[in-house]
């Protein structure tokens, strides 16, 4: 097992004794009746807290990671995983695994999990996607490529026009109003990108295969930059999807993080009000 | 067939040295014949210049004449040039280290050194002007030093000379001396800063023709001058300073400095050669570098790296592969020699291959067997070996192919490469975004670069060992700065000349227009155009926590290296 193996497995043990010594310490204070939805329930909200609080820490790049608590931010990503994870048993052990009951209750639930589900879903994206972008096309930013993508239809229909103008032919002016004029005016087969479906690539690889018949040996070398620039485009779009795919679960996270925080303190002044 | 242009093959001194000061004053015979009355060019022999390379060709093309008035700077500590300076008349003065008293580095046009405070750090998320590149001053930060001309003519001068002459130890360098010639052969940093006292007028001449008139003159003018400042002051520091040499007796110390050999290898005529290098893909790049030790020989000598960088090869099949490099401080022939001495005949078993310009020693077998080898009662251990810095080799944390892209990329160079491992990058930017809240609103890097494998090498300064981005700056605005060793650029002495990032090879420094606090854009009011400056990664220097890149990475997948160190490659390569 090599380093990071191991630091895995190491927090997914120190992970289980302290879910483990959370289920003991519930089930002693249950049998002494103490009020163990309340100091449990305490002990959610300063873990939701901590774990709001990494996107503090990460705007504070520039003080020394000595002088923060936990260290610099790649620890505290580990600690907000970690958190996190462990935030679920302690939800559990809050509520005791019972429906909600109340608007503010429903609210504080569905808040609660929809800020879980969506921080374990960017949590698989960003062990997933990475290598995936890695593995295909040229490294390109995100905010770039529309620009790309704008470079490669004008050199396409550039190309189209110039073949139909010299061989006075329409074969590759069909095949792009067909097949392709669709395909390069802007991002396509997202869904398809991100379920790593290769269909539609080859489906226009295809087409443009069969269209090789119906053309003259001139129009063969600009049918296969064409191809290739069919290619490109979806590389383009294939980082489009994944990229985005890892920018977007934080849009749902962090307001639901917002939303979590200001229920969840309600709900605190809420319990001290009637209790 | 593709059309073809004809043209004359550009010859060496299409461009004379003076033209890039100033096309309309070249050097002229007459002042030729004047420096030629003069020691030590009237004691050279001319014989053994080539005809069509003599001494007057090369002092007309590689030579020229520079005036300086009372308080110019000519060179400063820690400048790079690729020139030497010859005093032919005037008053010009060096100043002499010593302890607490040296002339502070805001006052010789550079950056203060100096950290921000806690809550200047934190005042930055709210503090940082919304205007891009905005400049709260367009004159020096420190009102004792100012500037003057224009261009690659700029002189920046020390306002208040006397208070300088007064405060601070210097020396006058009599007129018929060098200065500035050991830096310019080794392509090292200047070691001490030079100005003029009064009216002076200095002989410049560049590298290559300062090496030209060492080689060629049958009575070694120059080369028995340049030599001696060698020994008498750039050799006894660097072995001084080197842990093989540490707790040797001066008499041994002796030995070694008389029998060390100063070399240079390797030619750069441009100071980019890298960009072109890597153009020429790896066969004609190894056929140009010179060859320094070779495998299979007898090892004659140890041999160190002074400056620069060297390939290890081995011949394999019909070519040779790249197994290690050699950055300054490493040496090459140790163990060679170690076993010989112990009985077994081990020739090189590799050859040690310039890349680009380099300077070392060669130190011959005999004095290392001697020196070195021998038991020696004032050392702690018999045997150097374990000290001798350990070159980057192929391994299991270097692995051959990777090897390879460093080396031919330039990248080992680097001693702080921006490596980012896209397997755990999530392109979220945040290495951007802190960079640019640690820059006043503007990032100094794109995430974008070079990539082998899953690493990418990104556009970020490496902080250069051989940083030939500081060779012709006019200003000394792109230097070192001395605490750290970190290649900076002082905003305040910047004249926006581009010089810098032309010459860098790794589309590192980019020029931005500037703008003042309101966001309007600063225009020279000399030429009504834009101002422009050089900007690039800092590495932070004056934030307390570092690089911010490096901190902010949440995933651990950026990393700043040092390719020179064994383990720090290891960690970020081999994970």
């Amino acid at each position: 097992m090599t380093g990071p193996q191991q630091r895995r497995m190491g927090w997914i043990l120190v992970g289980l004794l302290v879910a483990t010594a959370l289920g003991i310490t519930n089930h002693i204070l249950t049998a002494s009746h103490v009020r163990t939805p309340y100091y449990f329930g305490w002990l959610l909200l300063v873990m939701v807290v901590f774990l709001a609080a990494f996107g503090v820490r990460k705007k504070l790049t520039f003080l020394p990671p000595t002088l923060i608590f936990g260290g610099n931010a790649a620890n505290w990503l580990r600690f907000h995983i970690f958190i996190g994870l462990l935030s679920a048993v302690v939800f559990g052990h809050h509520t005791g695994l019972r429906l909600p009951t109340g608007f503010v209750e429903t609210t504080l639930a569905a808040l609660f999990l929809g800020t879980f589900l969506s921080g374990v879903t960017g949590l698989i994206l960003s062990r997933v996607i990475p290598a995936r972008l890695t593995s295909r096309g040229e490294e390109v930013l995100f905010e770039r490529i529309p620009m790309f993508r704008s470079r490669l239809r004008t050199e396409v229909e550039e190309l189209v026009a110039a073949a139909a103008e010299k061989s006075g032919d329409s074969a590759l002016v069909e095949f792009y109003e067909t097949h392709l004029k669709e395909f390069f005016s802007g991002p396509k087969h997202i869904l398809e990108h991100l379920i790593a479906n290769k269909r539609p690539r080859r489906r226009l690889l295809q087409h443009a295969q069969n269209c090789r018949r119906f053309l003259n040996e001139p129009e063969h070398a600009q049918l296969d930059r064409i191809t290739q620039l069919i290619q490109m485009k979806d590389d383009l779009d294939f980082h489009l999807a994944l990229q985005g795919a890892l920018k977007m679960w934080l849009f749902v996270h962090l307001p639901l993080t917002c939303g979590l925080l200001i229920v969840a303190v309600f709900h605190l002044l809420l319990v001290h009000a009637f209790t | 067939m593709p059309e073809t242009v004809s043209v004359t093959r550009p010859q060496r001194w299409d461009h004379p040295f003076s033209f890039d000061l100033n096309p309309s004053s070249p050097v002229t015979d007459s002042m030729i014949d004047e420096w030629l009355t003069r020691p030590p060019f009237n004691q050279m022999d001319e014989s053994g210049f080539r005809k069509s390379m003599s001494l007057r060709d090369l002092l007309k093309n590689d030579a020229r004449l520079m005036s300086y008035q009372a308080g110019d700077i000519v060179v400063r500590r820690g400048d790079w040039g690729n020139s030497a300076f010859f005093i032919l008349g005037g008053n010009v003065r060096a100043e002499v280290e010593s302890a607490g008293s040296s002339i502070p580095p805001s006052m010789l046009g550079r950056k203060p050194n100096r950290k921000r405070t806690l809550f200047e750090s934190i005042a930055q998320l709210w503090k940082n002007p919304s205007a891009p590149e905005s400049r709260s001053r367009f004159t020096p930060d420190d009102s004792r030093i100012g500037n003057r001309g224009q261009g690659g003519q700029t002189r920046v001068f020390l306002q208040d000379l006397p208070a300088v002459l007064s405060g601070y130890r210097t020396e006058a360098i009599p007129p018929g001396q060098w200065f500035g010639e050991l830096s310019a052969l080794g392509r090292t940093p200047r070691t001490a800063t030079v100005f003029a006292e009064g009216p002076a007028q200095l002989l410049e001449v560049r590298w290559q023709g300062l090496r030209d008139l060492m080689r060629f003159d049958q009575n070694s003018a120059i080369r028995t001058d340049v030599e001696k400042s060698f020994r008498d002051h750039a050799l006894e520091e660097f072995l001084r300073n080197h842990p093989v040499f540490q707790g040797l007796s001066d008499e041994k110390l002796k030995i070694l400095m008389d029998h060390a050999e100063f070399r240079t290898f390797g030619e750069y005529d441009s100071p980019k050669p890298f960009k072109d290098l890597a153009k020429q893909g790896f066969e004609n790049n190894f056929e140009s570098e010179a060859l320094i030790l070779e495998e299979g020989h007898y090892p004659n000598d140890v041999f160190f790296v002074r400056s620069g960088l060297a390939r290890l090869t081995v011949k394999h099949h019909h070519g040779h592969r790249t197994v290690g490099y050699l950055t300054p401080g490493h040496a090459y022939g140790f163990h060679e020699i170690a076993a010989s001495s112990a009985g077994e005949s081990v020739p090189y078993q590799c050859s040690v291959r310039a890349i680009s310009f380099l300077s070392g020693l060669l130190i011959p077998t005999p004095v290392v067997q001697l020196v070195l080898l021998a038991p020696d009662e004032n050392r702690q251990s018999t045997s150097v070996l374990p000290i001798v810095p350990a070159p980057v080799i192929k391994g299991d944390a270097v692995p051959e192919p990777l090897l390879e892209f460093l080396v031919e990329e330039r990248f080992v160079q680097a001693t702080a490469a921006m490596v980012i491992d896209l397997d755990r990058c999530v392109r979220c930017d945040d290495c951007v975004r802190a960079c640019a809240t640690a820059h006043d609103g503007n990032p100094r890097f794109v995430r974008h670069g070079p990539i082998h494998g899953h690493h990418m090498l990104a556009n970020a300064c490496l902080h250069c060992v051989d940083p030939v981005c500081m060779v012709e700056c006019p200003t000394g605005a792109i230097h070192r700065e001395f605490a750290s060793g970190n290649v900076v650029i002082s905003e305040s002495s910047c004249i926006g000349c581009a010089q810098c990032a032309n010459n860098c090879p790794y589309d590192a420094i980019r020029m931005v227009q500037i703008t003042d606090q309101n966001g309007q854009l600063v225009v020279d009011d000399r030429i009504g155009r834009p101002l422009t400056q050089a900007t690039k990664c800092d590495l932070c220097l004056d934030q307390l926590g570092g690089p911010a890149c490096q901190n902010a990475c949440a995933h651990d997948a950026l990393r700043r290296v040092d390719l020179s160190d064994v383990q720090q490659l290891q960690e970020v390569f081999a994970r």
